[in-house]
């Protein structure tokens, strides 16, 4: 059997042209270099990544290395690259691309990611793999860039759907793929609809709660690898605990993913040291803190909850939501007025200046990341650095993209310090940090995780120091003991919090938590609730490692 | 392309486009560039426009490179094989080295005659599952159609000019170019003839495989009943994904042209060269 053999016909007649005339001609040594050019960039071998001969500046890891091969050479580009959080599923995903682009196999590109990600995937393509991508702002980049990367909210929106429908696609990846789970949604049969010769999927979690899942990811894919839906259902259903026992369906799906786990790389992890930080209020603190517990007793559970909560950050968080909520209801300014007066005369918080304490005793220039809840606290802290000598600058999840790019460019280059707000833990890596300040704690493990993750992953060359601040005798201190260290969060390794959270169905854990303080009477009440909370988590864990699909 | 080649290869390429050496030492090179080649390179393109309107001859910027990575200087960027810095000097020359028609430079006193060749140089891109190149170099002598594979390695050592020297002149193609180009490409078949076809092979098996799962998958007769438009809607998915699956798994070869030329070449040269090959 031959294959179709075409030929570059319309080259002699550009070249009869040329070669009649009587000019001359280029150089016999321009002749030889581009001769020489095409040899060197032609690449004379079936199998092997050839990529990263071409990025000598980048140190993969022999886990990233093996997944691109197998995604190039075995599954022809078409795969799940499902490895768990924090191995490199980005740099894996890079390396396939740069091979295909550098075989001659990808021309035209799309990346469907998160928006909060666009910008790190547009530099990490750059700067990493040397691979020319732009962000999606404008309609005509669709059709004037070849390597672009967008929102998937962005993309299906009119006039962008209408546009990219249109284009060939020779490669389309997707990252948190999980996302299209389901098969009836938009997104779902957008990616479907386009055109696509090479497909990734990217997600550390590939079945997150059925089985249909993995059969929906798969079918993008590869339609039809795994029959279609109604055979799949009737011979598997649509238990995921089921694919342990069908060893079939695991042989077909490793035919299609690759999915390493921490474990397996066999990597040494840079270790979480993890200390709890007391403070005690002083006593004009706790005087307020006390009359705010009481004195508002009579005013909505969750308000005072929430004001709590503010003071153990700062002055500044309660006293605007005090100020807040008298506009909003001025009878209620004869709880609230009292306490905004006794607030005014406190002192600098006792937080603040631990903060002061802590990164004056470090190493001069040592850098440190501190995440707080709230916008006051960050301003407040910004400027008690600054009144110290400590360079700072802020960050918040509501920076443009641009603008977050460069704070965390000051931040690795010039300042010390980095003071986020919550909002700022996702999508951006600061692995050249290894200090980080909790200086107030999410009610949400899954945020908590997420700032942990910033500077506690791939590339941290030191160990990770994390200072969890909390006020003795303060609802922090619930938060803190009962909570977080029981399901021993800060040790461990970013596990698989997220299935966890997914499986228990709580959508808004920090809804939970705070139902759970305004609904008891006592700490006592607090106490044997939060415990069965972190009971259920730690089960559940537990089972998700036994029935994890070890791909 | 080991970095003392990729070394001289770019000191050559500048020197050869008319740029100022200013530097050079183990892994830097500090060129001034000419007008034409920062225009092309350094991707400021109002810049010269600008001066070019206003009748101004513009300023060509110096360009510092290191091949060797462990070195550093101020403003100077490193270099390396797979950098873009290359490969926009790599488009670069073979955009504008396509063809040639050069003569082989000769010291004589004698009338000397020179033999016309047509040197054709080919990536062979074979895509199936996967994709390789191959080069060539296939030279046709245009008298009396003897082939030559290797021509570019085998001319390495030949000096080669734009202009015809004293005392030489050139003997008419019998072959034409175009029916001479043609003759290369039989060659190339030929060639191809004997190659292991095991991939192509492969490749249609996956092919096949692939297009009866899918197939399966879009069995309009397996699904539930469906309106018309849900049915539509199937069908243009499942052509989607058909053309997808040619488009990625069907075998070709394909035999792009990097460039080509006429070159004359002496009798005795010829002979030199040919006799050192068979040894």
């Amino acid at each position: 059997m031959q294959a179709h053999v075409k030929d570059d016909h319309s080259f002699i007649e550009k070249m009869n042209d040329i070669v009649q005339q009587e000019a001359e001609t280029v150089s016999w040594e321009h002749f030889q270099m581009a001769y020489t050019a095409a040899k060197a960039t032609n690449i004379d071998t079936f199998t092997g990544l050839v990529a990263p001969g071409y990025l000598p500046h980048m140190t993969f890891h022999p886990h990233q290395l093996e997944a691109s091969r197998r995604v190039v050479e075995d599954m022809n580009g078409r795969a799940i690259l499902a490895d768990e959080v924090g191995l490199g599923k980005t740099i894996e995903a890079g390396l396939v691309l740069k091979e295909l682009m550098i075989r001659g196999l990808v021309k035209k590109v799309l990346l469907l990611v998160p928006a909060s990600l666009v910008n790190q995937w547009v530099n990490e393509l750059n700067s990493k793999f040397h691979i020319p991508a732009a962000s999606q702002r404008k309609q005509y980049v669709w059709e004037h860039y070849d390597v672009i990367v967008s929102s998937i909210d962005l993309a299906k929106r009119t006039p962008h759907r209408e546009i990219i429908l249109k284009q060939e696609y020779d490669f389309v990846l997707i990252d948190e793929a999980h996302k299209l789970k389901n098969s009836r949604t938009k997104n779902y049969s957008f990616i479907q609809s386009l055109k696509k010769k090479y497909c990734l999927l990217l997600t550390a979690t590939p079945v997150q709660n059925k089985l249909s899942d993995i059969y929906n990811l798969v079918s993008l894919l590869k339609p039809g690898y795994l029959g279609s839906y109604k055979h799949f259902k009737d011979t598997y259903g649509d238990d995921r605990n089921n694919l342990e026992q069908h060893h079939y369906l695991k042989e077909l799906i490793r035919k299609v993913m690759v999915r390493n786990r921490r474990d397996d790389t066999g990597l040494q992890w840079t270790k979480r040291k993890v200390e709890t930080v007391w403070i005690d209020f002083e006593d004009a603190e706790r005087e307020v803190y006390d009359t705010m517990q009481d004195a508002t007793s009579a005013a909505a559970t969750f308000a005072r909850i929430t004001l709590l909560r503010e003071l153990c950050s700062s002055r500044e968080a309660a006293y605007l939501s005090m100020k807040k909520m008298v506009e909003e209801n001025p009878p209620s300014s004869d709880v609230y007025l009292p306490l905004m007066q006794a607030i005014e005369k406190l002192p600098h918080h006792s937080k603040a200046l631990k903060v002061i304490e802590l990164i004056k005793a470090a190493p001069a220039g040592e850098k440190f990341i501190i995440f707080t809840e709230y916008r006051a606290s960050q301003f407040y802290l910004q400027w008690m650095l600054k009144q110290h000598d400590i360079s700072s600058v802020p960050f918040r999840g509501g920076f443009k993209a641009g603008k977050k790019d460069w704070m965390r460019e000051l931040f690795e280059k010039h300042a010390q310090v980095l003071i986020a707000t919550e909002a700022g833990g996702e999508g951006i890596n600061l692995q050249f940090c290894s200090n980080m300040i909790n200086y107030d704690l999410p009610w949400n493990p899954m945020r908590l995780e997420q700032r942990i993750g910033r500077i506690h992953r791939f590339g941290q060359a030191n160990d990770v120091q994390i200072y969890n601040f909390a006020v003795r005798d303060t609802l922090e201190a619930h938060i803190l003991e009962l909570l977080y260290k029981k399901i021993n969060l800060f040790e461990r390794v970013i596990g698989n919090l997220d299935h966890i959270l997914a499986e228990l169905q709580v959508p808004d854990m920090e809804k939970e938590i705070k139902r759970i303080f305004a609904d008891s009477r006592s700490d006592g009440e607090i106490k044997v609730k939060l415990d069965n909370l972190t009971a259920v988590i730690s089960e559940t864990g537990a089972q998700l490692e036994r029935s994890k699909m070890h791909g | 392309m080991d970095r003392h080649i990729l070394h001289q290869f770019l000191r050559k390429f500048f020197l050869s486009n008319g740029c100022q050496l200013l530097e050079e030492n183990d892994g830097l090179l500090r060129i001034q560039l000419t007008p034409a080649l920062d225009e092309e390179l350094m991707n400021r393109p109002f810049y010269w426009r600008y001066k070019k309107k206003l009748g101004q001859e513009g300023e060509p910027m110096e360009l510092s490179l290191l091949t060797n990575p462990e070195q550093a200087a101020e403003k100077a960027e490193h270099i390396h094989f797979g950098s873009p810095r290359l490969h926009q000097i790599f488009r670069l020359i073979r955009s504008s080295a396509q063809v040639a028609r050069l003569y082989e430079k000769l010291d004589t006193t004698s009338r000397t005659a020179l033999y016309p060749w047509l040197i054709r140089n080919m990536s062979v891109h074979f895509s199936g599952k996967r994709k390789r190149t191959e080069t060539h170099s296939v030279g046709l002598q245009l008298l009396n159609g003897q082939f030559m594979t290797n021509a570019m390695e085998n001319f390495t050592d030949v000096d080669f000019k734009q202009q015809i020297s004293d005392h030489c002149y050139c003997l008419s193609p019998i072959i034409r170019y175009p029916s001479g180009y043609q003759r290369i490409s039989s060659y190339m078949q030929a060639y191809l003839d004997t190659l292991d076809t095991d991939w192509v092979t492969e490749t249609t098996s996956i092919l096949e495989q692939e297009k009866s799962l899918l197939a399966h998958f879009f069995d309009p007769s397996s699904q539930e009943e469906q309106d018309e438009e849900l049915r539509q809607e199937r069908a243009a998915l499942y052509d989607n994904e058909l053309a997808a699956l040619s488009h990625r798994l069907t075998p070709s070869i394909h035999i792009e042209t990097i460039n080509a030329g006429i070159f004359y070449l002496s009798e005795e040269t010829t002979r030199q060269l040919l006799q050192k090959k068979e040894a």
